[in-house]
């Protein structure tokens, strides 16, 4: 038995809930996940699973012997990514992308200071708000937005935001303020055409309601929805993140703050099928940690 | 007085165990176990929402006659209700709210009905109790409930309850699978595409009528 092998295994039957998640994940037949985890638990002398009709679940002793699984596994990467980039440390050139207004107003305001911490470290910053291949573009990570598309990527949550009906004062001025979604029918809407287009969601304690807007001007980059929403043009759905300095100057402000739209999330994805270079997790750990300071 | 705030007064004494209703706690914490689970089924998410085609339907009113979205549309946009029934008392205040907004949807060419799955009888003695100038069509065996996605099956235990209380659901609806659909509010517009959807898991909340009039606004603004 391949000990860490079978503790990949179990660690990925746990974290997708099923031995076929796990399988898939793994690319191998399900009945070499469950084979795994059964010579695993006889080695062990321990039952790691229950199986109820709600699906796995970690026992006692599984939960234990979970999280230091997961140590062992980080720990035997960063020691063969140690070996692979035999003292490399954080040289040669890292390739980030992100999206282009997220980039601008979040990410290369933070530059200087990883910068200075890394001084043998290039960079190229490719800004494209829709999603680009990372493979073929040679990616190392990649900072994105929403929901992730791509399952054969490796992806950790770096923070999330509320999204937010908005608009000018002058705006609201001159069209009125909604205090229902459904007032949203005779309002000018700009609309982004990677967001959610012109229907849009919203909950208010249990109920979903939607409601398609107006939109006379529908924009494919956030920059260009910035630019038409400051200009007074109407009102649209945004995260907090695209508007921050002007919520909090007051140049924009939120309405129909009793109902709620899905949140936002942002991850640090970075490509499978080749090892994460200790670049990209080094710039994850510090984009995090500088990030939600 | 909005119609969320009268449902949430009524809501407040039924849940109190006051009369004429006099409903043991017991009985309370059954329901919102399984107003619960409804929510938590998010099942609402995935009913047809605004930008969706609505379904078509053909369906009878009380009177036997047949009722078909098609013709509706040809002459306005539809406020679409679907309710559970009359038995159930949130219903029958949304329908009174609805009735006493109808004027202002004339004044837009939009047509008003509800739809439920109770049988034409049930359906009479809702608009004679509520006194109801628009029609509730049938919807037999649920099916335009479905379509919608707005149609669920009664948990065992909620069934058990409603036997107790002699809430007969397959009598009331002559279909025997004990399902409902969520109550939900539709606009659509003439092209048949729904402009503005609410749909409440939790049966409790509903719309206010008020809330459709910039819809109906808008639906005429886009009428040809």
């Amino acid at each position: 038995m391949d000990r860490l092998a079978s503790m990949e295994t179990f660690v990925r039957v746990v974290e997708t809930g099923s031995f076929s998640g796990a399988a898939r994940q793994l690319r191998v037949g399900q009945p070499a996940v469950s084979k795994s985890v059964a010579q695993l638990e006889e080695y062990l002398g321990v039952k790691l699973l229950t199986r109820s009709t709600r699906g796995l679940a970690p026992t006692e002793a599984g939960i234990r012997y979970l999280e230091r699984a997961k140590r062992a596994l980080e720990e035997a990467a960063e020691a063969e990514l140690a070996a692979r980039g035999a003292g490399a440390g954080l040289k040669g050139r890292l390739r980030i992308c992100a999206a282009v207004t997220f980039a601008r107003i979040h990410l290369i305001p933070l530059l200087p200071q990883f910068m200075a911490q890394n001084p043998e470290l290039d960079l190229d910053v490719i800004l494209d708000d829709r999603q680009i291949d990372l493979v073929q573009e040679g990616i190392d990570v990649a900072l994105r937005m929403g929901k992730l598309m791509d399952s054969m990527l490796t992806a950790r949550r770096i923070a999330r935001c509320k999204r937010l009906v908005l608009g000018t004062p002058a705006y609201f001025d001159r069209a009125g303020t909604p205090s229902t979604p459904s007032e949203l029918s005779n309002h000018r809407a700009v609309v982004y055409l990677q967001g959610e287009g012109s229907v849009w969601s919203f909950r208010r304690q249990s109920s979903e309601l939607a409601v398609t807007v107006q939109s006379r001007l529908r924009v494919t980059a956030a920059e260009g929805v910035r630019a038409a929403v400051l200009a007074d043009l109407g009102l649209t759905i945004a995260s907090e993140w695209m508007f921050s300095p002007e919520l909090r100057s007051g140049a924009v402000r939120a309405v129909l703050s009793e109902w709620s739209l899905p949140s936002l999330d942002l991850w640090a994805v970075l490509p499978t099928g080749r090892a994460a270079t200790t670049k990209a997790r080094a710039f994850v750990d510090f984009f995090e940690r500088a990030f939600n300071a | 007085m909005s119609l969320q705030a009268k449902l949430d007064a009524f809501k407040a004494d039924f849940e109190a165990g006051k009369p004429p209703y006099n409903v043991p706690r017991s009985v309370i914490e059954t329901m919102h176990r399984a107003t619960a689970e409804l929510i938590e089924s998010a099942a609402a998410q995935r009913a047809k929402k605004a930008g969706d085609v609505a379904p078509s339907f053909s369906l009878k009113d009380p009177e036997g006659n047949i009722i078909s979205s098609a013709d509706l549309l040809k002459s306005g946009p539809l406020v679409l209700s679907f309710y559970r029934g009359v038995w159930c008392p949130y219903c029958n205040m949304e329908l009174q709210a609805l009735e006493a907004a109808k004027p202002e949807f004339d004044r837009y060419g939009a047509s008003l009905v509800a739809i439920s799955p109770q049988t034409a009888p049930n359906s009479r003695k809702s608009v004679r109790q509520n006194k109801l100038s628009f029609p509730i069509l049938s919807d037999v065996k649920g099916k335009v409930g479905e379509a919608f996605g707005l149609r669920f099956n009664l948990p065992d235990y909620l069934v058990e309850l409603y036997k107790q209380l002699k809430n007969d659901l397959p009598t009331f609806n002559d279909d025997p699978s004990w399902t409902l659909p969520m109550p939900a509010r539709y606009v659509i517009g003439q092209d048949g595409v729904v402009l503005y959807s609410e749909v409440n898991p939790d049966y409790t909340r509903r719309p206010e009528p008020e809330d459709m009039i910039p819809v109906l606004q808008r639906a005429a603004a886009l009428k040809v």
